[in-house]
C-alpha cells in the first residue's frame, strides 16, 4: 500500500509529554507524559531530541512537527510547540497528519498549563484522549467533531476534509511552503519525481516541517516511499550521507557542522535564502508542456487550493492515463502494463515515462490502487476527478473537434442515409422498451439476471444472419459491393427476449408490432439473412456464456458473432445505393484508418476474431460493475466505433473500449489498444455488441445544462456514469443499446413523446469493478446535423436488480454525487 | 580533514524484515557507531574499515524498514549505492519468493549493480526449508554469489561482506581501467578519423 499512515488508529493522540530544555551538558528530558502508561521506549528516547534537535533561539512561539518512521514504514507524528517564556516544550505524538488540530490542541494545554490550575490539564487530556475519532462525512455533529472544553478553554477538532486539496490559508504547511519562489517549489517537485535526495533547511524549525510536509503532499496523489526526516536532530546529522533517496529538512544550525563535499549529490533548498542547489536536470527533464502549464497557474492562483490543484493537474497530464494501462484477466486480478502506460502517450513523453516506472513513489501508486480495485472496493478521490476532466476537457474535445471536421466533410451523405433508417424504425423500437419498462416498474422485483433467458433462441438469431465462412466484417474495407445497408439488424426481434422477457409473447407481438418482424424461426445452418429492408440497426442479445463461446454450430464460419450485421451483400439494395454508401464508407474508413496513428484514435479494425474466452474483471464476480466500451458503429463496415464520455464526448477505437466508470463521470478508458491488439483472449466483448439506434428525434435524457453539472461522481453508479456518457448536450439524437439477457436495462426514462429518454440506473452501491461476464449494451447517438456523429457506448449489464422506470426529473438526482 | 580510507562503500542490506538484517549488521558492525534507529526514523546504517590488500575500504551498510511492503524495490532505491545485500530467511520460503521477486526485477531493469545473496538463519537444519540446492541453482542463474549464514552463531557473516567488499572494489577498478581504456580508444579513434575517413566504411 502506498499510503504510509496507520488505518488502525483508535485514538486522537498516542501520548503527550513535557520536555524540558537541554541544560548545558545535560541533553533534553521528558518530564512528565500522558498516559502514564505510554511505553514506546523507542520512541520515548527519541522524542527529547526532536522536541530540541538544535540550539537556537526564537523570540515568539513556534509550532513545528517531526516524524518518526516505525519497522513497518508508517509514520508517527509529533507536533511541538516551543514558547520562548517557558524551559519546557509540549509534544503531542499521534498517528493522525492532522497539523492544524494538533497544534490547536497545544495552545490549549499551553493555555490551561500556564493558567491558575495547571493540574486540570489531565482531565481535559483525559477526555480529550477518550473521544472517538472524528470522522468527516458523518452528518452526526457529535461525531465529527471533537469538543472539549476545561474551564474557559475550549478545544475543538472537526474532522479534517480527507478528500479536499490542501487550501491556502488552512493548510499551514503549504501556505509555508508557498512562500518560496515557485520556481524551487517546481525544481523540488520536479526531484521528487526522481526519487533523488533532497535536503530542506531553515533556520526556523516550523518553516523547516511545514515545507517538507508541504512538498510531500504535494505529489499526491503518490506518496513518498523513502526516508522522510521533516527536521533531523543533531545526532542524526550523518544520515545526511544515506545513499538512497530521501527527504529531510534540517535546521541551519546542524547544517553548517556538516560537511557539504560529503553529501554527494543531493538537492539542497535553503527555505530562508530561497536558493536551490542541484546536480540534477530534473525540471528540465520533465515534459514541458506540463511544466509550463503549471508555472502559469503557479502564478496566477495562489488562494485557496490553486496550488495543489496546479501541481494536481501536472501529475494527471503525466500520469493520470495510469488507467489506459490496467489489464484484465479472466478470472485473475487486475493488472499494471508498464508498455501501454508509456505507449498511451506522445513519443515526445515516453522516455520520462519509463523513468516514472523506475520510481517507487509511482510503482506504490500502482499497487494502491490495484489492491483496491482487485479487493472490489471503489475508491475515488481529486485525482480522479481531475484526471476525467482532463481527459473529458482536452483529449476528447480536440479529437472530437477533428473529428467532426472531418465527419461534417464526409460524412454527411452516409449519415443522413443512417439518420432516415434510424427514423423510421427507431421510433417503433423505442415504443416498445417505454412500455415493455413500464411494465417492469409495476411488476417485477426478481433477479435481474434473467435465469430464465431463451438463451437457445437468441443464439439462432445471431447466428441468423451468417451466410458463409468467409466473411468478416473485418476484411470489409476492401469489400466495394458492401454497404451499411447490408448490415442486417433486427434490433426488436433479437432482443424480444431480453427486454419482454416476463411478457406474454400476445403482449410482445402487441407492442412491436408496428415495427418489428418476427423473430425469424429458422434455425441458423440454415437460415439466410433476411433482407434487411428498412433494419439499419439490430440490436441482438445473447446470454453471457453465448457470448464468451459461441457455438460452433450456430456461429460457422464466424468466429466473432458481433459481425453477423456486417454481411457482405445485402438482399434488396439497389446497386447504385450501394455503391453511393460504399464510397462514402470508403471516405470513412480512409479517416479512421488514418487516426489510427494516434495511440489513443486507433480505429484499426481488430484482427479477425480469435477464439474468445470470457471476460473478467475479477475473480469475484460481483455486480455493479460496470464498463462502457465501444463498439462498430453498425453504420461503417469496419469495426469503428465512437464512444463519447461524460462531459465532451467522442472518443473513438478500434475495438471494444471499457470505461472503468468506477472511478468518475468520466469512465476511465482501460487500454482499448490491449483489448483488440494484444491479448485476443480479451476480446471477448466484442461479441456482445450489438447497437442499437433510437429514431432520430429522440432526445438525450438530460439536456446538457443539467447533465454538466449533475454529472458528478459517483463511484457506485457505474451504469449511471455509462449512460451519461451516451447522452450528449445538443445531441438531438441518442440511442441507447443495451444487450444480455440478464438485467442489462435497469431503468429507463422517458419524458415526453417527442423524445426518448434513457437513463439507467446502477441499484447497486457497492463500488465494484468485477464481473466475469462480458455483457454490453450500446448507445449510439446521432446528430442530425450536417455534423453528424454516431458513438455507442456500451453499458455494462450487471448493474443491479430490476429495471424501473423513473420520472425525468429523477435523472439530476441519480446523477447527482451524494 | 584528510581521509582515513581508501574507499568508500554505500552498500545497501534488503530483505523481508525478521531476516535478520539486523543482527548481520550488528555481527558486522565494529561498534563505532551504537545507535540504533531503524525503528525511530525507519533508517540505519553500520560503519566498519576493513582492510583488503593494505586499501582501507570503509564500508556503510544501510538498512530501512518496511521494504517488504515492496512488491518490486525499484532501481532509485539502489541507484546511489555500490553493492546490494539481498538477504532471505532459510527458515522462511516466503522470504525467499520476495528476494527472488526483487533480484528478477533488479535483472530486468538491466541495472548494473553489485549483488550478493545471503540466506541467513542457517543454524538449524530442522527448520530450514530454503534448500542450498534451490538457493544456488537461483544465484547460479542471476550470476550472483550465495553464502548462507547464521548471525546468531556468527557463521560465514564475515567471509560473506568480505566477498561482497572485494566484489565492489574489484568493479571499482575494472571500471577505472575500462575508462582508462575507453579514453585511450576514442584518442586513437580519432586519430584514425582524421587520417583516413574511408576505412569507416
Amino acid at each position: 500500500m502506498g499510503s504510509r499512515l496507520r488505518d488502525d488508529v483508535k485514538h486522537l493522540f498516542e501520548c503527550f509529554c513535557e520536555v524540558a530544555r537541554p541544560q548545558g551538558e545535560e541533553s533534553a528530558w521528558i518530564l512528565q507524559k500522558f498516559p502514564s502508561t505510554y511505553k514506546d521506549e523507542s520512541i520515548l528516547k527519541e522524542v527529547p531530541n526532536f522536541a530540541f534537535p538544535c540550539e537556537r533561539k526564537n523570540s515568539s512561539v513556534e509550532y513545528y512537527s517531526f516524524v518518526l518512521t516505525d519497522l513497518a514504514s508508517k509514520w508517527t507524528f509529533g507536533y511541538c510547540r516551543h514558547d520562548p517564556n517557558y524551559e519546557t516544550a509540549l509534544v503531542v505524538l499521534s498517528y493522525l497528519p492532522w497539523h492544524e488540530s494538533f497544534y490547536k490542541l497545544l495552545q490549549c494545554i499551553s493555555e490551561i498549563m500556564n493558567g491558575s490550575t495547571p493540574q486540570a490539564v489531565w482531565p481535559f487530556l483525559e477526555k480529550v484522549i477518550q473521544s472517538n475519532i472524528p470522522e468527516y462525512g458523518s452528518n452526526n455533529i457529535v461525531s465529527n467533531t471533537i469538543r472539549v472544553t476545561c474551564k474557559e478553554v475550549v478545544f475543538t477538532c472537526p474532522a479534517p476534509n480527507q478528500v479536499q486539496l490542501p487550501s491556502i490559508p488552512e493548510n499551514k504547511n503549504l501556505t509555508e511552503y508557498c512562500a518560496i519562489e515557485p520556481v524551487n517549489m517546481l525544481q523540488i517537485f520536479a526531484s521528487m519525481l526522481y526519487e533523488r535526495r533532497i535536503v530542506f533547511t531553515s533556520q526556523r524549525l516550523s518553516r523547516l516541517s511545514a515545507c517538507v510536509q508541504a512538498a510531500n503532499a504535494i505529489i499526491y496523489p503518490m506518496s513518498w516511499q523513502h526516508i522522510f526526516i521533516p527536521v533531523l536532530h543533531h545526532h542524526l546529522t550523518d544520515y545526511l550521507n544515506a545513499p538512497m533517496p530521501y527527504l529531510m529538512g534540517i535546521p541551519q544550525q546542524l547544517l553548517d557542522k556538516v560537511r557539504m563535499s560529503d553529501l554527494g549529490d543531493v538537492v539542497m533548498l535553503n527555505l530562508d535564502t530561497n536558493v536551490l542547489t542541484t546536480p540534477h536536470n530534473d525540471l528540465a527533464s520533465l515534459p514541458q508542456d506540463v511544466i509550463s502549464t503549471l508555472k502559469r497557474q503557479l502564478r496566477t492562483k495562489t488562494m485557496g487550493d490553486g496550488v495543489s490543484r496546479a501541481f494536481l493537474r501536472a501529475l494527471v497530464q503525466l500520469i493520470g492515463h495510469y488507467r489506459d494501462a490496467l489489464k484484465f484477466h479472466t478470472g485473475a486480478n487486475i493488472t499494471f502494463d508498464n508498455e501501454t502506460f508509456v505507449r498511451a502517450r506522445p513519443t515526445a513523453m515516453q522516455p520520462f515515462l519509463r523513468e516514472m516506472l523506475k520510481l517507487q513513489i509511482f510503482q506504490q501508486f500502482i499497487e494502491e490502487r490495484l489492491e483496491l480495485l482487485n479487493s472490489g472496493m471503489g475508491f475515488t478521490d481529486e485525482f480522479e476527478r481531475e484526471a476525467c476532466n482532463y481527459t473529458a476537457s482536452t483529449t476528447i474535445k480536440d479529437k472530437y473537434k477533428e473529428w467532426m471536421h472531418t465527419v461534417s466533410k464526409d460524412g454527411k451523405a452516409f449519415f443522413k442515409n443512417v439518420r432516415s433508417r434510424v427514423r423510421e424504425r427507431g421510433k417503433g423500437v423505442y415504443k416498445g422498451f417505454k412500455s415493455r419498462l413500464k411494465e417492469e416498474k409495476t411488476g417485477e422485483n426478481k433477479s435481474h439476471s434473467a435465469p430464465n433467458s431463451p438463451t437457445q433462441l437468441r443464439k439462432k438469431d445471431i447466428s441468423m444472419p451468417l451466410q458463409s465462412n468467409k466473411y468478416s466484417a473485418l476484411d470489409l474495407p476492401s469489400s466495394p459491393d458492401l454497404s451499411p445497408l447490408d448490415i442486417n439488424l433486427d434490433l426488436m426481434s433479437d432482443l424480444q427476449h431480453v427486454i419482454f422477457k416476463d411478457c406474454s409473447p400476445s403482449h410482445v407481438q402487441k407492442t412491436l408490432s408496428n415495427a418489428i418482424r418476427p423473430l425469424d424461426p429458422t434455425p441458423p445452418q440454415t437460415s439466410k439473412p433476411t433482407p434487411p429492408e428498412q433494419d439499419l440497426i439490430r440490436l441482438d442479445s445473447i446470454s453471457s456464456m453465448d457470448d464468451v463461446l459461441p457455438s460452433p454450430t450456430s456461429c460457422s464460419g464466424m468466429e466473432n458473432p458481433l459481425y453477423p450485421y456486417f454481411e457482405p451483400s445485402g438482399g434488396n439494395t439497389s446497386p447504385s445505393q450501394a455503391t453511393e454508401t460504399s464510397s462514402n464508407l470508403k471516405q470513412h474508413i480512409e479517416f479512421f484508418n488514418k487516426l489510427t496513428t494516434s495511440p489513443s484514435f486507433s480505429l484499426k479494425s481488430p484482427p479477425r476474431a480469435k477464439p474468445i474466452k470470457p471476460f473478467s474483471f475479477s475473480d469475484k464476480d460481483q455486480s455493479d460493475a460496470s464498463f462502457d466500451f465501444l463498439t462498430s458503429s453498425t453504420s461503417l463496415p469496419q469495426t469503428n466505433g465512437f464512444q463519447s464520455t461524460a462531459s465532451e464526448p467522442l472518443q473513438y477505437n478500434n475495438s471494444p473500449k471499457i470505461l472503468s466508470t468506477f472511478m468518475s463521470p468520466t469512465p476511465p478508458v482501460l487500454s482499448p489498444r490491449k483489448l483488440s491488439d494484444s491479448n485476443p483472449s480479451q476480446r471477448a466483448f466484442s461479441n456482445t455488441m450489438y447497437p442499437y439506434v433510437l429514431p432520430k428525434n429522440t432526445q438525450a435524457t438530460s439536456s446538457g445544462s443539467n447533465t454538466r453539472p449533475s454529472l458528478p461522481y459517483r463511484p457506485s453508479s457505474t451504469l449511471n456514469n455509462g449512460f451519461s456518457s451516451a447522452v450528449q448536450p445538443q445531441s438531438n439524437t441518442s440511442s441507447l443499446l443495451n444487450t444480455e439477457s440478464k438485467d442489462l436495462l435497469t431503468s429507463l426514462l422517458n419524458n415526453n413523446n417527442n423524445s426518448s429518454n434513457f437513463t439507467m440506473q446502477s441499484n447497486g452501491s457497492v463500488p465494484n469493478f468485477s464481473t466475469s461476464q462480458p455483457n454490453g449494451g450500446a448507445a449510439l447517438s446521432m446528430k442530425p446535423t450536417s455534423s453528424a456523429y454516431a458513438r455507442t457506448a456500451f453499458l455494462n449489464d450487471q448493474l443491479g436488480p430490476a429495471p424501473s422506470i423513473a420520472p425525468k426529473k429523477s435523472v439530476s438526482e441519480w446523477t447527482k454525487f451524494d | 580533514m584528510a581521509k582515513d580510507y581508501d574507499h568508500l562503500f554505500k552498500l545497501l542490506i534488503i530483505g523481508d524484515s525478521g531476516v535478520g538484517k539486523s543482527s548481520l549488521l550488528i555481527r558486522f558492525s565494529d561498534n563505532t557507531f551504537s545507535g540504533n534507529y531503524i525503528t525511530t526514523i525507519g533508517v540505519d546504517f553500520k560503519i566498519r574499515t576493513i582492510d583488503i590488500h593494505g586499501e582501507k575500504v570503509k564500508l556503510q551498510i544501510w538498512d530501512t524498514a518496511g521494504q517488504e511492503r515492496f512488491r518490486t524495490i525499484t532501481s532509485t532505491y539502489y541507484r546511489g549505492t555500490h553493492g546490494v545485500i539481498v538477504v532471505y530467511d532459510v527458515t522462511n520460503g516466503d522470504t525467499f519468493a520476495n528476494v527472488r521477486r526483487w533480484l528478477l526485477e533488479i535483472e530486468n531493469n538491466c541495472e548494473v549493480v553489485n549483488r550478493i545473496l545471503v540466506g541467513n538463519k542457517n543454524d538449524d537444519p530442522q527448520q530450514k526449508v530454503v534448500l542450498t540446492e534451490d538457493a544456488q541453482r537461483f544465484a547460479n542463474q542471476m550470476g550472483i554469489q550465495l553464502f548462507e549464514t547464521s548471525a546468531k552463531d556468527n557463521i560465514n557473516v564475515e567471509e560473506m561482506f568480505m566477498a561482497i567488499t572485494h566484489q565492489v572494489l574489484q568493479k571499482k577498478k575494472e571500471e577505472r581501467d575500462r575508462q582508462k581504456s575507453t579514453q585511450d580508444t576514442v584518442h586513437v579513434g580519432k586519430y584514425q578519423k582524421s587520417s583516413g575517413k574511408k576505412k569507416c566504411c
